[in-house]
Order: structure tokens, then sequence, then C-alpha cells
């Protein structure tokens, strides 16, 4: 797996696609491969890989696992068919899985020396994105959103898209989770239920959230996704962002 | 002489207080220049924090301690 050069060809005849994991473990494992190589090629490739998990699961930051009651809420989560799996990035509980699109980024730190700047290379791209179907895309806060933050992207005061960041030697991963279509209610009430075993209060509240299926008018399961992701790689690959090789993503 | 290992005071803009979520050394051990010891976050964001110099340790903070910009968290002594 490695970055490809990012093309000078005419955008439109950009290939692009969502690589499938079976496990939301596998795509993380994946994002952080790419950091490593590139900070082993000496932080010289900017890459971007769109992925998503076919199975659902709850990811959590590693730090959870120091909570006392976290052993205990893991294993009632997998059983209500939601195991939880820890990542090397910061935030909260986030859901994976089916109808929930990953964008990952991987750029030299030169590029997004602030933590600012690495929320803003990712977030740029999918507001274009957004736009262009006719949607604005703002960041801020989202009350009731899970993984709040004050860089997720909200449409109308629904959250969309939630971001985090880990930076290691002279790269920074950016990570954004799109909610594409998934169902909304069930995955806020495993987030919700995970949370309130953890000893947490849950503040996560459903409305708090929104799917491009519901924003873009007309759309259709496939097609709608296949005509997003292809905005987003043209966007993608104009500044300068390679896809991963066997991701055929560009 | 002592070495400070220091939360970086460039790397966000606001006055938003960062999280030591994990120590990836231990108190009085060896470290090399370079080496990873800890990891904060701030704003969603996992930072790396690596030795700036080799020494034995001294670690000045804890896991979840809450730190600021330029905040010391732990020294090495040469």
């Amino acid at each position: 797996m490695t970055c490809l050069k990012a093309s000078s060809e005419n955008p439109t005849s950009r290939r692009h696609k969502v690589m499938d994991f079976a496990h939301a473990q596998d795509g993380l494992r994946m994002e952080m491969l790419l950091l490593a190589q590139n900070n082993a090629a000496g932080q010289t490739n900017a890459c971007a890989m769109l992925w998503r998990a076919n199975n659902q699961s709850l990811v959590v930051p590693a730090s959870f696992e120091r909570l006392p009651q976290f052993v205990r809420a893991a294993r009632q989560s997998a059983q209500r068919g939601w195991p939880v799996v820890t990542r090397r990035t910061g935030g909260g509980i986030v859901p994976q899985g089916p109808g929930i699109v990953n964008l990952a980024l991987v750029l030299p730190k030169d590029g997004a020396d602030t933590i600012e700047k690495g929320y803003f290379a990712i977030c740029t791209p999918l507001i274009e994105a957004c736009a262009n179907f006719g949607l604005k895309a703002e960041l801020g806060h989202v009350n009731g959103g899970v993984c709040d933050g004050r860089y997720n992207l909200h449409v109308g005061g629904q959250k969309l898209v939630g971001t985090a960041q880990r930076r290691a030697g002279n790269s920074v991963l950016c990570q954004a989770l799109i909610l594409v279509d998934p169902e909304l209610a069930t995955f806020v009430g495993a987030a919700s239920a995970f949370s309130l075993a953890l000893g947490h209060p849950h503040p996560f509240r459903t409305e708090a959230h929104t799917r491009l299926a519901e924003l873009i008018a007309g759309w259709q399961r496939d097609i709608g996704l296949d005509a997003f992701t292809s905005i987003l790689a043209e966007i993608l690959a104009r500044e300068g962002f390679a896809g991963v090789s066997g991701a055929d993503f560009f | 002489m002592a070495i400070s290992v220091k939360v970086p005071t460039d790397l966000w803009q606001g006055d938003d207080e960062a999280v030591l979520t994990s120590w990836l050394t231990s108190d009085g051990s060896w470290v090399n220049e370079g080496t990873l010891l800890a990891e904060i976050m701030v704003a969603k964001s996992q930072f790396e924090i690596t030795a700036p110099g080799s020494g034995k340790i001294k670690l000045l903070r804890s896991v979840e301690d809450v730190l600021a910009k330029g905040d010391e968290i732990a020294s090495i002594s040469q």
C-alpha cells in the first residue's frame, strides 16, 4: 500500500472507490500504516483514502480502556451487537459500519503545522463537496452530537461529519467520519448505552445528527454515494492529495 | 544539566487545555533523543511528545492531568 502521485489528468476522468473493510479496526490500522509510511518516506506525500467498515462497531480513544467500567461496558455493548474497538486519535465514542464513510488524509506537518490547519485541510474539501450539492456545511459544536467537537461539520445545526487528528513525527493524520445513510437512531442509541455504562450521563440526541441521504434531494443509495465521492475525489486531487494504491481512488 | 520536556507552545492557536493521555515510558528509565515519551490530546487531536535529549527521565505529571501550553511534564537528566 503506497501513495500514488497526484494526477494532472482531467479531473472528470478520475476514478474513485471507497475501500471496504470487514471491521473498523482494519481501516484504522491502514490509516496508521499510511501515517507511519509517510514518516518513513520523509513526509513528502499527501495521501487520501476513503473507506468504510461492513460490520458495525463503536470506536473509542484508547484512553477509554483505563476507565474502571470499560471492560464490562464493552462486553455489554458487544452483546447488543456493537463491539467496541479503540483508536489512536482523540475524541469520544463514534459509530462505524454500514452507512458511514471515512475520509483519511495523511499530510506533511509542514502543510498543517497547527491543529487548526489540520482541521481546515480536511474540512475545506468536504465543505466544497457539500456545496456542490447545494448544502451549506459549517464548522462548529453540535449539542447532543456524538463525539462532539469544534471542528464538526454541521448542516443547519445537525452534525454531518465528525473529525479528529493524530500528529506523529513529521506527519498528520486527519480523519473525517461522514454520515452517509446510517440508521441514526440505532447508532445514537448504541453510543448512548455504552456511554451510560461507562458512568457518563449521555447527552446524545438522534435529532442532533443528519445524513447525506436526507440532505441531498433524490438520493439513491449507491448512486448518491458515488456522486458525492466523485466530487470529493476531484477536489482532493486538485488540492494535491494522491490516492492510495489498491484503493483505486483517483 | 536537566532537559525540560514541555507541551509545545505552537501546536494550537487558542487557549485550549490539553490532557495527558498516556505515558509511553516509566519514571526513572533511560530515554534516547527522539524516543516517544507521551501522548497528549487537545481539540480531539492526539499528539506525540518525543524526548528532546537523552538521559534518565523523571515524570512530573500524571495521566489525565490537564495541561497548558508550555507546561513541563518531565525532565531528563544527562
